[in-house]
């Protein structure tokens, strides 16, 4: 047998499990787009194979490697079915989505397609697809399984968002020249540093006596500030869709954080809730008094080389110098794209509704009906009143949320709210 | 007493019962309608049972002995039954001779003075979709409601998210501080409900 033979029998095979996942319910169709789409990908590459008379080589890897890439996105089309996943979320998300990604006008409205989905990750992402992808259009979010039916938890998935609006809009050239040149400088103030840890002698040739080997240093820095800024900025972007709740989801999913060492590809928690404080006091959304306090400085792993060290610390350093400035560039994409914000009074008046175990009407927007859940659940007398109810405080709250984001949902489509 | 639907409009206009969505834009609409009770929607959860897992259904939870136990563990809710979502704008088509538990689109609250009955839609039922059974809603409850659906007719039947199912009666009581707690308050998802141990049934099953 060839590999021609070998990649054609895996292609019938994908294609076969997609007709299988075609059979399965889709509570939305936007999934089953997404399988359509690969549906028709992959026909069209057997074709091509079946076309070929010898080996193909160089056609059967391509198609494997496209095989590879895709195999996850069946698993992501499936979860997203399941029937743990809050199914409510779904309408506004998407028209979220649709605002936030500036698609408003009428001929780009359909455009959009969105996955919720639940994972087997502990954290929630969105699947961000590469120029090349045939998944322009789509929007997969994923939320941790066991969550995926907690309403507390959807403010996240506006950090989500950001980072579709942070490659969208190609933000990081905002960012890229400022901060390749703070790092060559900061790397030079440190000369001495740099040549002991990395072991490399002056060089004799370039003009500062300290050359080429300075850009792979560079390099490795402006990668780990870029992801910082990157997270940082979707932080705001989160936290100004969705004002306080926000706040309570973030440090709900991430405190406290296990093991408690970080990466360098996102800022340190502790800072990162500190940033998000800042930039709450910037968009005036209120905030709890002692929200630092579950945060725990996460420490930069003892294995890791002096070198990396020197790299995320300087990241570091470097992204500090933007983060005000990232502040203000996400309040001013999202009050660009017309998204309705929360505001005080819907908050309380939804917060009083709550009060009496009864969903509110025409509310104006999904962020307002977040906080005051959260603000509910923050509050250790909320309900106490009702024994039977207060036992099951958090479990009940989430059926009513639910209850409520579906209530939003319907007025949405039935002309009572905006 | 049956509340006429201008009296049900007042208690909604006053918050002391709540119905979420509001069963109609207006409520002076409500009050011109002059009839004894309203309309309730479907939503857009569905839960049937599992048939191939199951032997039978126990009615009625004995106390727990070993055997009880593993019952128990057997019978679980979930194992037995198979959760569906069907969104807005789709349908769940329900066959002759099958039974699902569908819910109240609407989220009730009832004051401690007011109890409340759920019974099909006569437009409805000729064509036999029957909303069945369990009609009774006490003071105090909290949610939404479960419906048993089933088809006694001869064709299948399509049933839509957000259709009028079911209309809903109330009646005042006599006032008082104590309020029904339901095991089923505060759902928005349809339950099958593991029942209660009844003493007396327990008694009986020690004879002979």
């Amino acid at each position: 047998m060839n590999t021609l033979y070998y990649a054609k029998e895996r292609l019938v095979s994908f294609l076969d499990e997609i007709k299988q996942l075609e059979l399965i319910e889709f509570p939305y169709t936007d999934s089953y787009n997404a399988l359509e789409q690969i549906n028709i990908l992959f026909k069209f590459l057997l074709n091509q194979l079946e076309s070929k008379k010898e080996t193909g080589e160089s056609l059967s890897s391509t198609t494997l490697s496209l095989l590879f890439d895709y195999l996850p996105y069946l698993g992501f089309i499936l979860r997203s079915t399941n029937i743990r996943n809050a199914f409510e979320i779904y309408g506004p998300i998407k028209r979220l989505a649709r605002d936030v990604l500036s698609l408003r006008k009428v001929d780009e409205q359909n455009k959009i397609y969105v996955l919720i989905s639940s994972e087997w990750e502990y954290s929630p992402y969105v699947l961000k697809p590469d120029k090349k992808s045939i998944f322009q259009d789509f929007v997969m979010l994923g939320f941790p399984a066991p969550e995926s039916s907690n309403p507390f938890i959807i403010p996240l998935s506006g950090h989500e968002l950001g980072h579709l609006l942070f490659s969208k809009n190609n933000i990081i050239n905002d960012y890229e020249d400022n901060m390749h040149k703070d790092i060559v400088k900061h790397i030079s103030s440190n000369k001495d540093k740099v040549q002991r840890i990395y072991f490399y002698p002056p060089s004799k040739n370039s003009a500062d006596g300290f050359d080429l080997f300075k850009l792979s240093i560079v390099n490795n820095i402006l990668n780990y500030a870029s992801y910082q800024i990157e997270e940082s900025y979707c932080d705001f972007v989160g936290l100004k869709l969705f004002g306080t709740s926000y706040l309570y989801a973030f440090e709900y999913l991430l405190c406290p954080q296990p093991g408690g060492q970080r990466t360098g590809y996102y800022p340190e928690i502790l800072l990162r809730s500190e940033n998000l404080i800042k930039a709450a006091k910037y968009y005036n959304i209120k905030y709890p008094a002692i929200y630092n306090n579950n945060f725990r400085k996460q420490e930069l792993s003892k294995e890791l080389s002096e070198q990396d060290k020197f790299e995320i610390e300087s990241a570091d350093i470097i992204v500090s110098k933007y983060i005000e400035e990232a502040i203000q560039k996400a309040e001013l994409i999202i009050t660009s794209t017309g998204v309705v914000l929360s505001t005080p009074d819907q908050v309380e008046s939804i917060y009083n509704c709550f009060e009496r175990i009864v969903p509110a009407e025409g509310c104006k927007c999904l962020a307002d009906l977040l906080n005051a859940g959260w603000l509910a659940m923050e509050n250790p007398d909320f309900w106490k009143d009702n024994e039977h109810i207060y036992i099951q405080k958090e479990k009940n709250l989430q059926q009513l949320l639910l209850k409520n984001i579906e209530v939003f949902e319907y007025e949405y489509w039935t002309g009572k709210t905006l | 007493m049956i509340l006429k639907a201008d009296e049900i409009a007042n208690r909604l206009k006053s918050r002391k019962l709540v119905i979420a969505p509001s069963p109609c834009k207006k409520l002076e609409d409500l009050c011109s309608s002059g009839n004894a009770s309203i309309d309730l929607r479907l939503g857009t959860w569905f839960l049937t049972l599992r048939h191939a897992r199951l032997s039978h259904l126990e009615l009625q939870i004995r106390s727990k002995s070993l055997v009880d136990v593993q019952h128990e563990k057997v019978t679980r809710n979930q194992q037995l039954t198979k959760l569906q979502y069907v969104r807005f704008g789709d349908e769940y088509f329900l066959h002759p001779g099958k039974f699902v538990l569908g819910i109240t689109l609407e989220w009730l609250r009832l004051p401690a003075n007011l109890a409340a009955y759920v019974i099909g839609k006569s437009s409805l039922g000729r064509k036999g979709l029957i909303i069945a059974t369990a009609t009774g809603v006490h003071p105090g409850y909290t949610g939404c409601i479960t419906l048993e659906l089933s088809n006694v007719g001869e064709i299948p039947v399509a049933l839509t998210p957000g259709m009028q199912i079911c209309q809903i009666f109330f009646h005042s009581t006599n006032e008082s501080n104590t309020i029904s707690t339901s095991r089923y308050d505060m759902k928005r998802i349809p339950v099958l409900g593991s029942g209660k141990i009844d003493p007396i049934v327990d008694s009986l099953s020690k004879a002979f």
